[in-house]
């Protein structure tokens, strides 16, 4: 063997899977054996994760285990909502199993969004369930709102933040989250942020109907733009995380209950996350050589000081929001 | 259950432990991105073992490896129509591996930037023959054509290389 070719051959010994992608593959694999189904999948980590708890009620466990590894336990996990007994199953055992599928960075992304997908659409169906509870259904939005931070991968900007909106707020709101990603554009999602944000009071079953058909209807325009990927679609993905915020921000805000200052704190932030936002669309914007949807600009102004607000008077979401032609009064009844 | 299937699986997952490294480090000399050259191999191994549910018969598994590779490989460039080593080139050749001394890294950028140099087809058998190890009647059974066919081809492959290689 000459120079060259040894070269070659020593260069490519230095590549090769590590261990974390070659466990996740062939894990995928394994799950290709005749007659495995997705609950045997998740045995494994389901056993060890829970072996204590078997030992200590091995009659029920077997009982359990039975329904579970003849896959039908998990078929049913897989439709359970929250307050359900099998819904802790299907995001703590099932969608943990699914993840491992997910073994480059893109698909995990993927991944990610499909998870917030789901939230939101749990979201929505537990809203006007009355048998689920107020606090299972507030519990629920906060995992809403830290499985779309995740998928944005907005990880500097807090996960926990309490959740002061209403129920009747989380119907929009979630369609408003779904709206960040469903591949849609930054100017679009600033459309449906405002759309979302005016729906916050009154959440018609009509308005999450029209945002849902206009979101699919984008999907399968963008659908068609391979281009939108990669760098580009990784800073719409940012600047829809930072609108994300700023609309949670803008909704604290509104919150009756929080005193003036803390109305303050929340519109400077938000002000400032869009802002960023900005930075990331105009970045797109000037690297997209189509326009794929009429751009609608983000008003903030620089030139616009917000004024300190002191009780009694407006609150300065009400600037903000006029500054980003939202009518602010949906937000104070 | 089918015992003959569940023989054959547990042959395929053999199969992958010996030639999931092999199978990437094809895959990445081809399409120069890891993420890409991971969902390769897993999507390999899956058309082949959906092959093999089909009840269709593989004479020679590694073979069959690396002829779906090379149609992933085809696809990518059709969707992507970028070329091949080029983000590597632009970037320098880095193997992640704090091991490789500057003159050692060097002396492999150059080589890689000769390799993506070489037309797609050629740099198909180059790396089937020096990265991968395959034989030449493996390579000939991969990619559809005869023995001499790709001894020929290989041969002035090589002798391209070489030329792109002094010139660097």
């Amino acid at each position: 063997m000459n120079d060259v070719e040894h070269i070659i051959y020593k260069s490519s010994r230095r590549i090769s899977l590590r261990d974390d992608e070659k466990a996740a593959v062939r894990m995928r694999l394994l799950s290709l054996a005749p007659g495995a189904s997705i609950s045997q999948r998740i045995v494994l980590p389901f056993y060890s994760a829970l072996g204590s708890f078997a030992w200590r009620h091995t009659a029920s466990f077997a009982f359990v285990a039975l329904l579970f590894f003849s896959g039908g336990l998990s078929a049913l996990a897989d439709k359970a909502l929250p307050g359900s007994m099998l819904y802790p199953l299907k995001t703590g055992i099932n969608e943990q199993v699914l993840s491992l599928f997910a073994v480059s960075k893109e698909s995990k992304v993927e991944f990610n969004i499909l998870l917030a997908q789901r939230r939101l659409t749990e979201a929505e169906l537990i809203a006007d369930e009355p048998s689920i509870s107020p606090e299972v259904k507030e519990d629920h939005l906060k995992v809403v709102y830290a499985q779309v931070t995740v998928a944005a991968g907005e990880e500097e900007e807090e996960t926990t933040a309490p959740v002061t909106s209403a129920m009747t707020k989380m119907a929009p709101q979630a369609v408003m989250m779904q709206a960040t990603h469903d591949n849609t554009t930054p100017e679009l999602h600033v459309v449906s942020l405002m759309n979302a944000t005016a729906a916050v009071e009154v959440a018609p079953r009509e308005d999450i109907s029209n945002l849902r058909a206009s979101l699919k209807k984008l999907q399968s325009i963008l659908a068609e733009k391979e281009h939108d990927k990669g760098e580009m679609r990784e800073r719409s993905i940012r600047a829809e995380s930072k609108l994300l915020v700023a609309q949670k921000k803008l909704l604290e805000a509104a919150d009756e209950k929080i005193s003036v200052e803390k109305k303050n704190q929340y519109v400077d932030q938000a002000k400032e996350i869009i802002k960023q936002a900005q930075l990331f669309i105009d970045s797109v914007r000037q690297e997209s050589k189509e326009t794929l949807i009429e751009a609608v600009p983000v008003s903030v102004s620089d030139k616009k000081t917000i004024p300190a607000v002191t009780e009694g008077e407006a609150s300065t979401t009400k600037d903000i929001l006029i500054e980003s032609n939202v009518d602010p009064s949906v937000l104070h009844n | 259950m089918n015992r003959d299937l569940t023989t054959h699986h547990a042959e395929f997952i053999k199969a992958y432990d010996e030639l999931g490294d092999a199978l990437f480090r094809h895959s990445f000399f081809r399409v120069s991105n890891r993420d890409v050259a991971l969902d390769m191999v897993q999507d390999t191994f899956v058309k082949t073992w959906q092959h093999v549910e089909r009840g269709e018969k593989i004479l020679n598994l590694k073979a069959y490896l690396y002829h779906v590779m090379n149609n992933l490989v085809i696809d990518y460039y059709r969707k992507s129509k970028s070329s091949s080593l080029d983000t590597l080139l632009d970037d320098g050749f880095d193997p992640s591996d704090s091991s490789v001394d500057i003159e050692e890294k060097a002396e492999m950028s150059l080589v890689m930037n000769a390799v993506g140099k070489l037309p797609e087809d050629d740099r198909q058998l180059v790396v089937m023959r020096h990265v991968d190890g395959l034989s030449i009647t493996e390579i000939a059974e991969a990619i559809d054509e005869s023995e001499n066919v790709v001894s020929v081809r290989l041969h002035r492959a090589i002798k391209n290389l070489k030329k792109l290689y002094n010139h660097e």
